[in-house]
């Protein structure tokens, strides 16, 4: 698996996407920062509420195209046939790809947290900071196994669409809620309420701005948050490979 | 002692949601006996690769049963098979060797990987180009070093689809002679083809596919009796299948 998990990452990281991507992540945090040194009182607050969102949007981007088209690509390319004709299961492919693209938002987190930390000239921010870092790494691995079953199952663009929709919807709960209350639906209500257990909650641990940095986050708070991740993690990817072993490599 | 024996074999594609499934594989049977170099040959659409997807489970036929030596599971038999698909796409930013030594770890193989390593290079006569790039190894080459990953764990049974389409004369020359050596070292071997002068050259069995359906199996030396090559053979079978079934 280990072998699989590092050829994924070198191809990854040979992709002009993935290029791309992280020069635009770069641009944005050199704007945040000249953005911060334009403010005299709010000057942290504007290079972490904009550098960290930064942060979230490339890692999103990063992990929702590559974990929808990672499978396709294979099966297009045949090089799925080569590796399945090891004996190795198929589950352990999907591992693969989890742990490559694991490495690769791993590396994009060190390297623009690390510029981020270099910004704020801070130290006494560096723990929640990192802790805001690898919680945006924990939600963008939700969303990698999302992708990968959602590879496993449709067309690599419908499943992107599928996923985008997922990190959305992920978020947005509370205010469907709250709309939904509102209105009094009780068919909405239902829904609502049904979407937050069936989808993760990343608004509960959305702690990417300055308010969270600056409080003292709580442990029983990091932990649910790492349980509840974990586990979407673990139901994602057993559907996933449910699903794999009776997909048809056509 | 069969390597591979493959019975009533179905499979359908649904090619859109609203309409009737295709059967592409209606009922195919077959033996490799061990120590047999096999072709399986027949036109476009026939169901080679469809076969062969089936025996190696990257698809699920919808009945039938495949059996490979006397293994209960197809990881179990895999340990066993080297297999190269028909034109695939290898990681073009590893060295020859560094390709072959990830399919070593895949294969769990045990032994010396380096001396292993020389020795498939060397049969597919590629020793020159193990530190290169594979994007800097021609198509013959790409195919060569397949060939090569397909020989590494020491199988007993070699599957290969197409090996030598979309090569050029000195490809194919190449790669006949590397198969040629297997055949002379008793390598249980399936080969899917369309040239029939190649089947003929390597192959002492024949499979013919046609529509789905097994329409010979058997020894080319017995096909082709009373012919002069295996082309005249075969122009003269499927003349005579065509007017049985009207196709």
């Amino acid at each position: 698996m280990m072998r699989l998990i590092l050829i994924n990452t070198q191809e990854w990281l040979r992709l002009k996407f993935f290029h791309v991507v992280l020069f635009l992540a770069f641009i944005y945090l050199a704007i945040s920062s000249l953005l911060g040194s334009l403010s005299f009182v709010e000057q942290h607050r504007l290079i972490l509420d904009f550098g960290l969102a930064g942060l979230e949007v490339t890692t999103f981007f990063v992990s929702a195209f590559l974990s929808t088209h990672a499978l396709h690509r294979d099966i297009e390319r045949k090089t799925i046939q080569i590796l399945l004709a090891r004996p190795i299961p198929r589950w352990h492919l999907l591992v693969g790809y989890l742990g490559s693209l694991i490495a690769l938002n791993l590396i994009i987190a060190t390297v623009l947290g690390g510029i981020l930390f270099f910004f704020l000239e801070k130290m006494t921010m560096a723990p929640q900071l990192v802790v805001s870092v690898f919680f945006i790494l924990l939600k963008s691995i939700v969303l990698c196994s999302f992708g990968l079953l959602t590879g496993a199952l449709a067309r690599p663009m419908f499943g992107l669409v599928l996923t985008i929709s997922y990190w959305m919807i992920a978020y947005s709960i509370p205010d469907l809620k709250f709309f939904s209350e509102k209105l009094k639906n009780e068919t909405l209500i239902f829904l609502s309420n049904g979407l937050d257990y069936l989808i993760p909650q990343f608004y509960r641990f959305n702690w990417k701005d300055f308010h969270f940095i600056t409080a003292d986050l709580q442990y029983s708070q990091l932990g649910w948050a790492f349980l509840h991740s974990i586990s979407w993690i673990a139901i994602l990817m057993i559907l996933a490979s449910l699903f794999f072993k009776r997909k048809e490599i056509v | 002692m069969n390597a591979l024996t493959v019975k009533n074999l179905k499979k359908s594609f649904k090619t859109d949601f609203y309409k009737k499934p295709v059967e592409v594989l209606k009922n195919i049977h077959f033996q490799v006996a061990q120590g047999r170099f096999v072709g399986l040959i027949g036109p476009n659409g026939a169901g080679k690769t469809t076969t062969i997807k089936c025996l190696m489970e990257f698809i699920y036929p919808d009945q039938g049963e495949i059996q490979f030596f006397s293994d209960s599971s197809i990881l179990e038999a895999k340990k066993k098979i080297g297999f190269l698909p028909e034109r695939p796409y290898f990681q073009e930013f590893l060295t020859g060797v560094e390709f072959l030594n990830l399919h070593w770890t895949l294969s769990k193989s045990s032994g010396d990987f380096n001396q292993r390593a020389l020795q498939v290079l060397d049969q597919v006569k590629l020793t020159h180009a193990k530190d290169k790039k594979l994007r800097d190894y021609s198509k013959g080459m790409l195919q060569r070093i397949g060939i090569a990953q397909a020989l590494l764990a020491q199988p007993e049974f070699l599957i290969l689809d197409e090996p030598m389409s979309g090569l050029d004369p000195d490809g194919r020359i190449l790669i006949k002679d590397i198969l040629k050596n297997l055949n002379n070292q008793k390598m249980t071997t399936l080969m899917s083809s369309h040239l029939l002068e190649d089947v003929e050259e390597l192959c002492q069995d024949l499979v013919i596919v046609h529509k789905g359906e097994i329409k010979y199996c058997g020894s080319i030396e017995e096909f082709k009796t009373n012919f002069r090559t295996l082309e005249d053979a075969y122009r003269a079978f499927k003349l005579q299948f065509e007017a049985d079934y009207n196709v």
